[in-house]
């Protein structure tokens, strides 16, 4: 018999370091976390919009004994899993072995940051070598090992790395364990670090980074929009604590909304262009998962990058899966507020959507203005539209460079 | 009470302070190396921290300190005579 998943907490690292609470919030309102940022990096410093979490310190959550182990992409993942997990009524001080629960974890950097400081180290300063906890602190396995090891998780402990659609795969992978029986809770979410010198030069040869100032920077992702002009980098991490519903419910937990389907495939086409078929192929595959009609989707979380490329591609998925059902559907995309988590972002906009779904309410695309006519077919939620409406079904988009598509679909439990 | 040089104690009180936060006064020869939370892994790394700092390499060895006095004494034989 295949079991019911509730999503029973959820946590995140906030850009702004305040709140889970204040980042929906703002979230909500349309309001951008995206700032000018800027470095003294050597050979040429960095200036790019981009979402920085200046004001996350692990130490002072974690104690310096932990986090010395963990490179800033396990860091945030750790905190923002421990904040699910007491979110969902756990107690982060119970390490008593539990053989049910563990965790699927998605990162597409992984430990990047660590190497790239110490191959800067060995090039630019003389040293000869890197440090050996270099070899723990880079693997992309780190994040998840930590969460398991700090929290007495037994059950399986994995990490997907998928490019953009990591996240959303670890999270569905993980639904699917529970739905199958083999676990009953499972820490799922993301985490990543792009901010980094060669990571962000590299982004910067694609020619996909929006371009922006001091003055324009928060503005400067707009998915949709006629002037769109790329994607905005950002680091940070989600986690969702996903549970066996009869589980959740034996312990009085609180559902937020259940995680009914989960569609992942690929494209098998080419390394960074997206395709509409595919991505109606993942669509339709999570739909009939979760026992939903094309009629029942209120709101679609999409991937929406702000490319000039991949924004119209999605529409067209989503206007050929759903018909004519799709001018009825609310679809945004949150990237312009939190930027784009590269593996993570499958794990903030499940997050997000989560949330709406519980709450009623459906947060805009920050910094759309006028809908590209290539981009239209579906009913954009722009900042200061009407946005309180029951969702009684929802999806999160997330189509990965590689091909890679992972589409989860989420259900009410109104 | 364990002997040791009182240089490596210093310099050791000064890296596990700066790296992990811990107090330097329960940084003693006799204070067991798991009460203070250093396991094998960090172990291993504060080897290379001091490798690093002293330009030295310290012989790998099969001995496994149980106290901070024990993990300087693997150290000292290395160290620079002043």
């Amino acid at each position: 018999m295949k079991r019911r998943v509730a999503i029973t907490g959820v946590g995140l690292i906030d850009p702004l370091g305040v709140s889970l609470e204040s980042f929906f919030a703002r979230t909500l309102k349309g309001e951008s976390s995206v700032r000018h940022y800027t470095t003294q990096d050597v050979p040429v410093p960095i200036a790019i919009p981009a979402v920085q979490c200046h004001n996350f310190n692990a130490d002072e959550i974690l104690g310096k004994q932990r986090t010395v182990l963990m490179d800033r992409f396990s860091q945030m993942g750790v905190c923002a899993a421990f904040e699910a997990w007491t979110n969902a009524q756990f107690d982060i001080n119970d390490k008593s072995h539990k053989p049910d629960f563990g965790v699927s974890w998605g990162t597409a950097l992984g430990g990047t940051r660590i190497y790239e400081h110490g191959l800067r180290e060995m090039w630019l300063n003389g040293k000869e070598r890197l440090p050996p906890i270099a070899v723990v602190m880079g693997m992309n396995n780190a994040c998840s090992s930590h969460i398991a090891i700090q929290l007495g998780l037994g059950n399986s402990c994995l990490s997907y790395t998928v490019a953009c659609s990591s996240a959303s795969s670890a999270i569905g992978e993980a639904y699917r364990r529970i739905r199958n029986g083999d676990a009953k809770v499972m820490i799922a979410g993301g985490s990543d670090t792009p901010l980094i010198y060669g990571v962000i030069r590299a982004w910067e040869g694609m020619r996909v980074l929006s371009p922006g100032d001091e003055t324009s920077s928060p503005s400067a992702c707009r998915p949709f929009d006629k002037t769109r002009s790329g994607l905005v980098l950002g680091e940070g991490a989600a986690a969702l604590i996903l549970e066996d519903w009869e589980h959740a419910k034996s312990r009085n937990a609180p559902i937020l909304a259940e995680l009914a389907g989960y569609g992942s495939n690929c494209d098998h086409i080419n390394l960074v262009k997206p395709d509409a078929n595919g991505q109606i192929a993942a669509i339709s595959l999570a739909l009939d998962e979760a026992g939903l009609k094309a009629e029942d989707i209120d709101y679609v979380n999409a991937h929406g990058t702000a490319t000039i490329e991949g924004d119209p591609i999605e529409i067209d998925a989503l206007r050929k899966t759903f018909g004519t059902h799709a001018k009825n559907i609310a679809v945004s995309s949150t990237k312009s507020s939190h930027g784009h988590l590269m593996g993570a972002s499958g794990a903030i906009e499940a997050v997000i959507t989560a949330l709406s779904i519980k709450r009623g309410v459906i947060p805009p695309t920050a910094n759309l203005k006028t809908v590209e006519p290539e981009c239209e077919g579906v009913r954009h939620i722009q900042s200061g539209n009407e946005n309180k409406m029951r969702i009684r079904a929802a999806l999160s988009n997330s189509f990965a460079f590689g091909g890679s598509n992972s589409v989860l679909a989420f259900k009410s439990v109104e | 009470m364990t002997i040791v040089n009182k240089q490596a104690l210093v310099e050791m009180q000064a890296l596990l302070h700066e790296r992990l936060g811990i107090d330097k006064e329960i940084i003693t020869p006799e204070a067991t190396l798991e009460s203070l939370g250093i396991d094998s892994l960090m172990q291993i790394e504060l080897l290379f921290d001091f490798e690093d700092k002293y330009k030295i390499k310290i012989a790998e060895t099969t001995a496994r300190p149980n106290t901070i006095g024990e993990l300087l004494a693997i150290i000292e034989p290395f160290m620079p005579k002043e």
